[in-house]
């Protein structure tokens, strides 16, 4: 058997779930869309209601806020905690875990013990602020705050997870690098922004993509703590097609939605990958 | 065999024992009729959501005495969370041509699925004459919107509700006021509230919940309490009304009981967690489904009242619950038999009473009201009367055509954007109903 035989052979069972699994669902999906509601006919009306219809803008718009702030926040956060958790220093592998455990719980445990904490009455936050006299804010249920406060949560367990990416890069680095810097008389700020920073570029990007594709497709918490209100202040992308597809059960629509988001994500992810890669330093 | 050409035949067979496992979990049949023609044993599916949390245990109960009584039908009970959760599980089964034979369903989902021809009517499989007074032995304000506007009979009421008051009588004994007796009227309530505030440090006087999915619910009393059309919608579900005066002066009351009264907060009153605010003393007085008594019961730690809702120009609350239907897709005559011969053993007046007894859901019909299990409750536990005196004036729940668009995408958003106070409740109705008559146009 020729080694080209041999490396298609190899290829076929990645081929076989690749096409059973994302292709065929998305020809599937492209079809659909252009299905009246309860399939048959051809039309493009669905993806003409995209611009009328209100909810779907809300939930782009609070998407696009979301995804905006959440990501750099997060990747920044973790940027931050694993400079310091690279440090040598006493209890490190104990903080490291520690920093890493929301990683590890399911986004609906997360959802489920946050809502406790924003409780407006019995809550953690407001009976903390209220011991000290200051003002007992309705967390999830003003719908003012409700999406920041969903950020607030979606940063904390982001930036644990990305932190044990930055680790890892940093160990990547070379210790020269640092002993360098010491002997130069460099800053520590000084060397992070001109070192550790650049040569970390290949670990952002990465993680940007991840968080970018993470900020529109966890939606578990949606459903949990607030169900897109009050208002559809905190009403998603994915929640909204999600109660399109299955609750009102239209899933030619929901399909129409599915790909704008999905062609969205696709030019995203293609100018990160422009934008940042001129400037990474691979080695 | 050289090693090089070995690997890809481990590789080939192992991609093809893959496939092989994918493709025979992929058509394995999820309900089959195991006795087939013979007709002697027969098995369904069988899908019950529980929206308080003590409804699971007791179906499964039931579940298995049934199959003592009926060892000829093998019924798999499915838990299947809440309603609307309850709704997508079936709609995929639909999809998948394999429905539960029966299911207990938001009483309210029932013109969507009739329209889709998804659940089959009960009178076309009653065949005795003792079937047929079955359906007349439930009450007639559960059975209203039971029935399809050709008068179809689509669902069987199992666990019924409505809207009721509760209340704090540690309170009213602290703000002077009589705690055996809740407000009968609006001002009552107003001034109720007030007072629990003032003389009683109640943080807050009266909730009614503005939660997305049951804002709604509460807003039909509201206007059923103005003198308006508390329904909400014709039979058909193909027409709404709700910008009426008596409407807008519904939610503008709604509204100012966190704007001006300061009686409730000027935020989202959340359904789920307003039951445990009142069990905390953060609010004097909630009003919600009567199904929630049996955890009022169990948790509160202070005395408690429950009563009616108050009433002002007209009086009554929607029925709310759920019902048992009969699915269609992929379900076979005898499954369809066993189906009916589940749902007469659920609902016996001695089931509907223990239902009623051990969750706070509302005795299905006059039967289960009378039966001893019911009455010796009633002495222990006085309470339980209120609900059974608010049916009285009971209102069909608001039922439409594509229903979650309509009421939970539409509806919910216009009412939660006045009492937040972004809008005035004359424009938002104004809009919702020309955004909902457009929804539903679509299906004539």
């Amino acid at each position: 058997m020729s080694d080209r035989a041999f490396s298609y052979a190899l290829l076929i069972p990645a081929f076989f779930f690749l096409t059973l699994f994302t292709v065929k669902p998305l020809i599937g999906s492209v079809l659909s869309s252009m299905q009246e509601r309860g399939g048959g006919g051809f039309t493009l009306e669905n993806y003409a209601r995209l611009g009328e219809d209100e909810t779907f803008l809300r939930a782009a718009t609070n998407n696009l806020l979301f995804s905006l702030l959440t990501v750099p926040l997060s990747l920044g956060l973790a940027m931050w905690l694993a400079v310091l958790l690279h440090q040598k220093m006493r209890g490190q592998g104990f903080l490291r875990a520690g920093v890493f455990a929301p990683a590890i719980l399911p986004m609906v445990a997360i959802a489920v013990i946050w809502m406790y904490f924003y409780q407006p009455n019995i809550g953690v936050f407001n009976t903390i602020l209220g011991s000290l006299g200051l003002p007992t804010p309705d967390w999830l249920g003003d719908p003012a705050l409700v999406l920041p406060s969903l950020m607030v949560m979606m940063v904390w367990k982001e930036a644990g997870f990305f932190m044990i990416f930055y680790l890892a890069g940093l160990q990547g680095i070379d210790p020269e690098l640092e002993e360098a810097s010491r002997l130069e008389g460099t800053g520590k700020f000084r060397h992070f922004w001109k070192v550790s920073f650049p040569l970390l570029l290949p670990t952002t990007l990465f993680s940007a993509i991840v968080a970018l594709s993470d900020s529109i497709k966890m939606v578990d918490f949606v459903f949990v703590m607030t169900q897109g209100g009050p208002n559809n202040a905190s009403t998603l992308l994915l929640y909204h097609i999600y109660k399109v597809s299955f609750a009102q059960h239209w899933p030619q629509y929901a399909a129409a939605m599915s790909l704008v988001v999905v062609a969205v994500l696709v030019a995203l992810a293609v100018i990160q990958i422009r934008l940042i890669d001129r400037k990474i330093h691979y080695r | 065999m050289s090693p090089r050409f070995r690997t890809p035949l481990i590789a080939a067979a192992g991609v093809a024992t893959i496939s092989a496992l994918f493709l025979s979990g992929c058509s394995a049949p999820a309900q089959s009729s195991t006795g087939d023609a013979s007709g002697k044993e027969v098995s369904i599916d069988f899908y019950y959501p529980d929206q308080v949390g003590t409804l699971g245990t007791l179906i499964d109960g039931y579940l298995k005495d049934f199959e003592k009584e009926h060892p000829e039908i093998k019924v798999k009970g499915v838990y299947s969370g809440d309603y609307d959760q309850t709704l997508v599980a079936v709609n995929t089964a639909i999809d998948a041509n394999k429905a539960p034979a029966l299911a207990i369903m938001d009483q309210s989902f029932m013109l969507d699925l009739a329209d889709r021809d998804a659940i089959s009517s009960w009178d076309d499989y009653l065949t005795t004459d003792e079937d047929k007074k079955w359906l007349d032995g439930f009450y007639p304000q559960f059975m209203s919107n039971s029935i399809t506007a050709d008068k179809h009979v689509m669902g069987v009421p199992f666990a019924r509700s409505t809207i009721v008051q509760y209340w704090n009588k540690d309170y009213f004994a602290k703000a002077g006021l009589d705690p055996e007796h809740g407000p009968a009227t609006r001002e009552e309530l107003l001034a109720t509230a007030h007072a629990m505030q003032e003389k009683a440090e109640a943080k807050w006087g009266l909730f009614i919940p503005t939660s997305t999915g049951t804002a709604y619910w509460l807003y039909q009393a509201l206007v059923q309490q103005a003198g308006g059309f508390g329904a909400l919608s014709n039979p058909a579900g193909d027409k709404v009304t709700l910008n009426t005066p008596e409407n807008v002066a519904a939610l503008e009351f709604w509204a100012s009981l966190g704007k001006t009264e300061k009686v409730a907060p000027d935020t989202e009153v959340a359904w789920g967690t307003s039951t445990d605010d009142f069990l905390a003393g953060t609010t004097g007085m909630l009003w919600t489904t009567s199904g929630r008594m049996g955890t009022i019961q169990e948790k509160a730690t202070f005395d408690w009242g429950v009563s009616a809702l108050p009433a002002d120009i007209g009086q009554g609350a929607p029925t709310g619950g759920g019902s048992l239907m009969l699915f269609n897709a992929g379900v076979s005559d005898e499954q369809r038999a066993a189906a009916v011969t589940l749902a007469r053993f659920l609902t016996t007046p001695e089931r509907a009473a223990d239902v009623s007894v051990k969750s706070g859901y509302i005795a299905t019909s006059e039967a289960a009201w009378d039966t001893t299990a019911m009455q010796d409750h009633l002495k222990k536990f006085p309470q339980a009367a209120a609900p059974h005196a608010a049916i009285a004036d009971a209102i069909p729940e608001m039922a439409t055509l594509d229903r979650d668009r309509v009421v939970y995408e539409t509806l919910a958003p216009a009412l939660q954007s006045v009492l937040l106070g972004t809008a005035d409740a004359k424009t938002a109705l104004d809009d919702a109903q020309a955004a909902i008559d457009k929804i539903l146009s679509s299906h004539k």
